[in-house]
């Protein structure tokens, strides 16, 4: 058996179907013409916190919405607690012990505490609810872990740690024998960080197991007692956290067969300049931007970096200050006003608020740009020439320019949303999480694409959760605390350390 | 996939033709020259309400307010040359200025307001509808000017002129919808409200301009079906309005907005016409026309949620 460079051969880790909660057997799906998983298989030991590790695009996110019933997988078994449930739907793996808890934790912000952990089995007397005994049920819930908060307050004012526990406990609370934590501890200060993954482990003494999925390998090498790598798809290693080394870790993470690309950094003169810039959730902000440079923002959620793309990108008001390009304040009141101005914001979203799927590729291409003729008609020929050279010189992977946009992989649809924006002549570009759901070599092709474009002369703000591409691409970083820019690091002081400890710390 | 896909866009041709042999077989007058004029002199005012519905349902909204905004602005053009002697020129532009007007309040209420377009036409149409049955009590208004009823009643040869109009209607639509940059902000608009608005496109205008449109085409519809009656009818039935609705549906427009071909819309509009006229040449009686019609609008929904499921594909 061939054996690539940073490859670890599963030892002695075959799948024991007794003592494991979870046994996946060579499972795949196909996105399209794209191999999302392509023969994955794993197991996960009772009472174990097995980690799930990987970049972006690994297939982890697939994995788990497989195994949890929300995506149909093309090939391949899932046992549960021995029995297959892979023709099940959610709800029935549910009832089984299976839950998946997303980035995006499950609660209804409107609804009592109390209501989210007990629905949708709520205690009833004679047929209507039972607040009195609802509240009491809750309240017993909450204190047996620890927490205690009146379960009578509305879910929604907790804070993103107490709501994550809150979907945990829910979870825990109706007898699950395996929960799939998705990100839990994204967009949390490293204090809350550490409280929540103690609490976790906890859990396991009552007999739950976890798949954990992360991108900080510190965090799974500590917390879990099991791990597996996905790297495009397929399982590169898997076997006791114990015995992997950091180093090691990172090398089955990041593989060595895509070419990474270094930026060289230089001087910029200024182009840009935002002058006391106020908007919801942050500013004043000052801040001057390089004639091709790219500044990365660090921050907690709701700290103010992404407000302030948004707010640039004519997504949030703007409620003070100006932005000055070239010395001259630019017009900035609405997307197609700030695009005009040369301001053009990619989301983080590009689903929601990037794509509209009811569209071709060429039409998503063109989009709010429509080449003309006579005035009022939308140029075929002039979509078309745009396609094909966006298509040659962002190297996306298509069928034609007719197929909906939905049928493209997450990287290609993310390079049209590039080509859209490039298309206009921005002079600043706000990438926010530019590589978001996209494979590693497409990841690659859009950091050069942002690299070509500074080339030009276009001024970049980059927000990405992942230090090591902020470490990567940037020219300087940010701080944010509080929606305001607390530091800078500059030089030699950006490193990924740096990046992933200004991410955590207030 | 792709023959089952292209199967599901134009099932409502398949079910014309099925339908039309089945009741030329029963009443072979069905297939004569003569009921062919009379499906499309019946489809031409339908038709153009169907437009009027779609430019809404494109951006996944609706106006149930065109056949309100019909008889309303039918009236207002009556009204004009009745009791102002206006020429009927004028009266025609007046007739179709006033379902426009209409059609901008709806689209201020819809795209600035932010109110619910199912409630804030729907109510538009019952305040229209009553304001029409309060000025007239009830009376049918009769318009005698040959002008204005020229295209409802005129023939070239033996043929009705009236059809023309519908046809001239769907390919000034179809360009417009189909090639043109406001169209196509229309379909952006419906597919995805977010990702049209951060590309720049001014969403509230499209859809102001949706309404705008819908009004417009009620207002024609008001002056074709006037010229055709030779007077204002101040009942026009509820079924027109539930017809006017299915009719883009059964032809492929997503009730959820950014889908729908101006072909289909046609296509809806034939079939239900189609099948009205066909099952009164084979004596059906009037009350199971109607249930009938009910029956088709489940099986075209029916469809469209099949073709729905079958571009999903999830567990869900």
């Amino acid at each position: 058996m061939n054996v690539a460079e940073g490859t670890i051969v599963p030892d002695s880790h075959a799948p024991n179907s007794s003592d494991a909660v979870l046994t996946v057997d060579n499972v795949f799906k196909r996105f399209g013409p794209l191999a999302v998983l392509d023969g994955v298989s794993l197991s996960v030991s009772r009472g174990a916190i097995h980690g799930l590790l990987g970049k972006n695009g690994a297939g982890k996110s697939t994995l788990s919405n497989i195994v949890a019933g929300l995506l149909r997988h093309d090939g391949g078994s899932i046992l549960l607690n021995g029995e297959d449930v892979s023709a099940l739907p959610l709800t029935a793996r549910k009832k089984r012990g299976l839950h998946l808890l997303s980035q995006h934790s499950e609660i209804f912000e409107d609804l009592s505490i109390g209501e989210n952990l007990l629905l949708p089995e709520l205690p009833r007397r004679f047929g209507l609810t039972d607040w009195a005994a609802l509240h009491r049920l809750a309240a017993r819930q909450l204190d047996s872990h620890g927490i205690p908060v009146d379960p009578r307050r509305r879910a929604g004012d907790l804070g993103a740690s107490d709501r994550r526990r809150l979907a945990i406990i829910k979870a825990v609370a109706s007898e699950a024998s395996l929960i799939i934590l998705d990100e839990p501890t994204a967009g949390l200060a490293a204090a809350e960080r550490l409280h929540l993954l103690e609490w976790v482990e906890s859990l396991t003494e009552r007999g739950t197991s976890f798949i954990y999925i992360s991108h900080h390998n510190d965090e799974v090498r500590q917390l879990c007692s099991e791990y597996t790598v996905l790297r495009d798809g397929e399982v590169t290693a898997s076997g006791k956290a114990a015995d992997l080394s950091a180093d090691a870790m990172a090398r089955v993470i990041t593989g060595a067969d895509v070419a990474e690309f270094h930026r060289s950094r230089e001087n910029h003169p200024t182009a840009i300049e935002l002058r006391g810039l106020t908007f919801p959730g942050g500013g004043p902000v000052d801040l001057t931007i390089g004639r091709g440079e790219i500044v990365g923002l660090v921050g907690l959620l709701g700290e103010g970096p992404q407000e302030l793309m948004r707010a640039l990108g004519g997504l949030l008001p703007v409620e003070a200050g100006a932005v000055l390009i070239d010395g001259r304040e630019a017009r900035l009141d609405s997307p197609g006003r700030n695009l005009e101005s040369g301001v053009a914001y990619l989301t983080h979203d590009r689903i929601g608020e990037g794509l509209v799927g009811s569209m071709s590729v060429t039409e998503n291409l063109n989009l709010g740009n429509w080449p003309r003729s006579l005035g009022w008609l939308v140029s075929g020929t002039g979509m078309n020439r745009r396609m094909r050279e966006a298509r040659g010189a962002m190297d996306i992977v298509m069928g034609s320019g007719r197929q909906e946009i939905g049928e493209l992989s997450g990287g290609n649809q993310q390079k049209v949303l590039l080509g859209r924006l490039l298309e206009r002549n921005p002079r600043l570009l706000l990438l926010d999480e530019p590589t978001v759901g996209v494979d590693v070599a497409a990841k690659e092709q859009i950091h050069r694409l942002i690299d070509d474009a500074t080339k030009k002369g276009v001024s970049v703000l980059l927000l990405a959760q992942d230090p090591e591409e902020m470490q990567r691409l940037v020219d300087r970083v940010v701080i944010f605390s509080r929606g305001c820019i607390a530091r800078t690091l500059q030089g030699a002081e950006i490193t990924i350390d740096a990046i992933a400890e200004a991410r955590t710390a207030r | 996939m792709a023959s089952k896909k292209f199967l599901l866009d134009n099932v409502v041709w398949i079910l014309i033709v099925v339908f039309s042999i089945l009741a030329g077989f029963l009443n072979p007058f069905f297939l004569s020259e003569g009921n062919l004029q009379n499906v499309l002199v019946q489809a031409t005012t339908l038709g153009v309400l169907v437009l009027a519905v779609s430019f809404t349902l494109l951006i996944g909204e609706i106006d149930l307010s065109v056949v309100g905004n019909l008889v309303f602005s039918s009236m207002v053009g009556a009204y004009a040359m009745q009791q102002f002697g206006v020429h009927w020129t004028l009266a025609v532009l007046i007739t179709i200025a006033a379902g426009v007007l209409i059609g901008l309040l709806n689209g201020y209420f819809v795209a600035y307001l932010r109110m619910n377009s199912l409630i804030a036409t729907l109510a538009m149409g019952l305040f229209l509808q009553g304001a029409v049955l309060g000025a007239t009590q009830a009376r049918t208004m009769v318009v005698t000017d040959d002008g204005y009823s020229y295209i409802g009643s005129a023939t070239v040869g033996s043929w009705p002129v009236m059809p023309i109009a519908l046809f001239v209607a769907y390919l000034l639509a179809h360009v417009v919808l189909a090639y043109s940059a406001w169209g196509r902000n229309l379909y952006a608009t419906g597919g995805n409200r977010r990702a049209a608005n951060a590309a720049g496109i001014n969403v509230k205008r499209a859809r102001l301009g949706a309404f705008t449109a819908s009004g417009f085409l009620a207002g024609l519809a008001g002056f074709l079906y006037t010229s055709y009656l030779g007077g204002v009818s101040v009942t026009v039935g509820s079924t027109t309005l539930l017809y006017a609705v299915a009719a883009p549906v059964i032809g492929g427009v997503s009730l959820f907005g950014g889908r729908g071909r101006v072909i289909g819309m046609l296509g809806g509009t034939l079939l239900i016409t189609v099948i009205q006229t066909g099952l009164q040449l084979i004596n059906v009686s009037a009350y199971y026309i109607q249930m009938i019609g009910g029956a088709m609008i489940l099986l075209a929904i029916a469809v469209d949620a099949f073709r729905i499921r079958s571009e999903e594909r999830g567990v869900v």
